[in-house]
């Protein structure tokens, strides 16, 4: 009985120990964890605004950036499209209490009118409501300010935006980003011909969310990373392309045109250093334009008849087939009788006996048409189509159209001989600059483009290769034309795009606009496509003025200033010593 | 003498001590091992505590980075503002400066020998 008490008492005093060492243990971990929570809501404070910076780290992860858009310039690459953050500021209309002081405080901040803040205080003031958007495109200094009010309900978004340091040299090439629904979409120019590239991939999140549909900090998580969108480098010279505008500015002003474009092109690679066409648009603030119609970039989107700048192609074919020689003659009556229908020179007048380089520097009519009967309708055509019209070049940028020369395919003979002289048919700038180019480049045909590399997001760059078409007409049969253009140039009406020192060919097109009641009106397109210097040429250019309001009549008076002093920049920009 | 011996010939006695030593035993054992508990609960708070505080620093320099390289990319910006072409046109008329006259290019003169 003894020795079972004493068992008894012994096993009360060990269980009293063990409970006591338990009680200490448990009584020292709930010390180490009051200590914890201690040290991280008080102490390191700072470490839960960092939990809420995630939400941006987050964004990054999952919201690709869109590609840059660059030039080159002294080795390295110079951007003209890139990417700017801004925030929107939205409001949690459910947790303001006071929806007047908010937007008292918020409105000097966020330059909010009148109009704007008082549709937002009704909204601000429904107790119902999660969410409703108050500004976009508000910059981080404004957020910064909001924030340090220490409003409550009022929440920041990061948001990505275009931005373009050069004001100055059109909005054509580019395009802009806009919404289709609530997606950001690359419309018009490289953001509406890369789209996709431009874009990138969205990443993508799982996570878990609380009951109010936030997502969990300390949870199950898993981010596959956006991939971002790719770089363009384009061909593009920025200071030419500057020089270009304003100089096109210049004159579209003084002459009040309702269009007008200048292209540059490399004629040996097809590369374009400049392409500046108005009216155009800002792409920043792309939805201010005027007119829907400044968008479409003139120099591909609209076709026209270019009028005696074509003869140059028609000369070319009737060269090349042997049919004629720069000293061929011919008589110029002032008409040419075509069944039922009468075609006359531009100056209605009879000049004689006349070579085809008199053709060319009289820009007569019927010496085109003496030319093309030469070589007949289906020899015209096929060096027409050889020269590549009637079918987009295939410069990246969105949206290019064909042209119509689908009325050489007609019956009767009165189609193909006034396209002879550029009636009848329609060419884009664009075209007709690339056709010169070829010309220019001993009768190679090269494609145009525009963008010169491709950077991809891991680094690869995909290069672009000037690509040559075809050969249209002989090196000789270019030569000699050339010859013929610089006779123009030097000779004729045409002179006034002569730069001193230099030997330029080219030829001025002053074509009619068809009336839409049929026939042609009165207005006239204004168009002078040249290359120099023709020893070695290392441009082509194409200055065009449409339906001036003011000033000469014919091309010889507009446009050829326009191309003579960009010429004169590029000549001495490129440091080419002069002929004579 | 073996072992075997020495277990027969006084059997009772030493599994009354070996007893005793092995409750002695089981009492230490039990002590170590509440020992060796805490010593591991608490290191392994301590080493949670010091990843999770890593993880902090780690999250906190990334912040700092996404900082450097915003504010990075706004100065790039300004760069930008600062080099476009109308900026630099501005530029010079308020320098004061002139456009290129005409260009004057020296072509080398071909030597020539005389032939006696």
């Amino acid at each position: 009985m003894v020795s079972v008490a004493k068992r008894f008492t012994d096993n009360g005093i060990e269980k009293e120990s063990r409970i006591t060492i338990l009680t200490v243990v448990i009584f020292l971990f709930g010390l180490i964890i009051i200590g914890r929570l201690f040290t991280l809501q008080i102490l390191q404070n700072s470490f839960y605004s960092l939990l809420a910076t995630e939400k941006h780290e987050i964004y990054r992860d999952l919201f690709p950036q869109r590609g840059s858009i660059y030039v080159h310039e002294g080795g390295d690459l110079y951007p003209l499209v890139t990417n700017k953050d801004y925030y929107l500021v939205y409001a949690e209309p459910i947790k303001i209490k006071s929806p007047n002081t908010v937007i008292d405080k918020i409105t000097p901040i966020l330059g909010l009118e009148e109009e704007e803040w008082k549709a937002l205080l009704p909204k601000l003031a429904q107790n119902d409501d999660p969410y409703e958007p108050i500004k976009h495109k508000v910059s981080p200094e404004q957020v910064e300010q909001i924030e340090s009010l220490g409003l409550e309900g009022i929440g920041f978004l990061p948001e990505t935006y275009r931005y373009y340091p050069e004001k100055s040299i059109g909005g054509h090439i580019f395009g802009f980003v806009g919404f289709q629904s609530d997606e950001r979409v690359g419309q018009y120019g490289l953001e509406g011909y890369f789209n996709q590239e431009l874009s990138g991939k969205s990443g993508l999140l799982k996570s878990v969310k609380d009951a109010l549909g936030s997502l969990v900090t300390i949870g199950p998580r898993s981010i596959q990373s956006a991939e971002d969108g790719v770089d363009l480098v384009l061909t593009i010279d920025r200071q030419v392309q500057f020089f270009a505008c304003q100089k096109l500015k210049e004159f579209f002003d003084y002459f009040q045109s309702e269009k007008g474009s200048v292209i540059i092109m490399e004629p040996k690679t097809g590369a374009i250093i400049a392409m500046c066409s108005l009216p155009d648009f800002n792409p920043e603030y792309y939805n201010e334009v005027e007119d829907i119609n400044y968008l479409n970039n003139p120099a591909i989107f609209y076709d026209y008849e270019p009028g005696s700048v074509f003869k140059p192609i028609t000369m070319a074919a009737a060269l090349e087939l042997g049919e004629i020689e720069p000293d061929t003659t011919y008589e110029d009556t002032g008409e040419v009788k075509v069944g039922p229908f009468t075609i006359r020179n531009f100056d209605n007048q009879a000049h004689g006996i006349k070579t085809m380089t008199e053709v060319l520097e009289l820009s007569l009519n019927t010496g085109a048409m003496f030319a093309a009967e030469k070589i007949g309708k289906d020899n015209f055509r096929e060096f027409v189509e050889a020269f590549g019209f009637g079918q987009p070049t295939g410069l990246t940028l969105d949206k290019e159209v064909a042209g119509d020369i689908s009325p050489l395919r007609k019956r009767g003979d009165v189609y193909y001989l006034t396209a002879s002289f550029g009636q009848g048919i329609t060419v884009t700038p664009l075209q007709l600059i690339t056709a010169f180019s070829a010309i220019a480049n001993q009768g190679k045909l090269v494609k145009p483009y525009i963008v010169s590399e491709i950077i991809k997001s891991n680094g690869e760059i995909i290069k672009t290769e000037p690509q040559a078409v075809r050969q249209v007409i002989a090196p000789k049969t270019a030569t000699l034309l050339t010859a013929m253009l610089t006779s123009t140039v030097e000779r004729s009406y045409d002179k006034k795009a002569r730069v001193d020192g230099y030997y330029i060919a080219g030829k001025t097109g002053t074509a009619s606009v068809p009336s839409p009641r049929g026939g042609y009106s009165n207005e006239t397109i204004h168009t002078f496509v040249g290359f120099g210097p023709v020893s070695n040429p290392r441009f082509v250019m194409l200055t065009k003025l449409d339906k001036n309001k003011t000033g000469p009549g014919f091309a010889s008076d507009t446009v050829t200033f326009l191309f003579s002093q960009i010429a004169e920049f590029l000549l001495n920009y490129y440091q080419i010593p002069p002929d004579y | 003498m073996s072992k075997f011996f020495c277990l027969t010939k006084n059997p009772i006695r030493k599994i009354k001590s070996k007893r005793k030593r092995m409750k002695i035993d089981i009492r230490v054992l039990n002590i170590i091992v509440l020992g060796l508990v805490v010593f591991i609960g608490i290191s392994y708070l301590i080493q949670i505590n010091t990843l999770a505080t890593k993880g902090y620093q780690i999250r906190e320099l990334e912040t700092k980075v996404t900082q450097l390289e915003k504010e990075s990319k706004t100065m790039e910006l300004q760069v930008l503002e600062l080099q476009s072409m109308d900026n630099v046109k501005n530029k010079v008329s308020q320098l004061n400066m002139v456009d290129v006259g005409k260009v004057e290019y020296l072509m080398p003169t071909p030597v020539v020998f005389a032939n006696r």
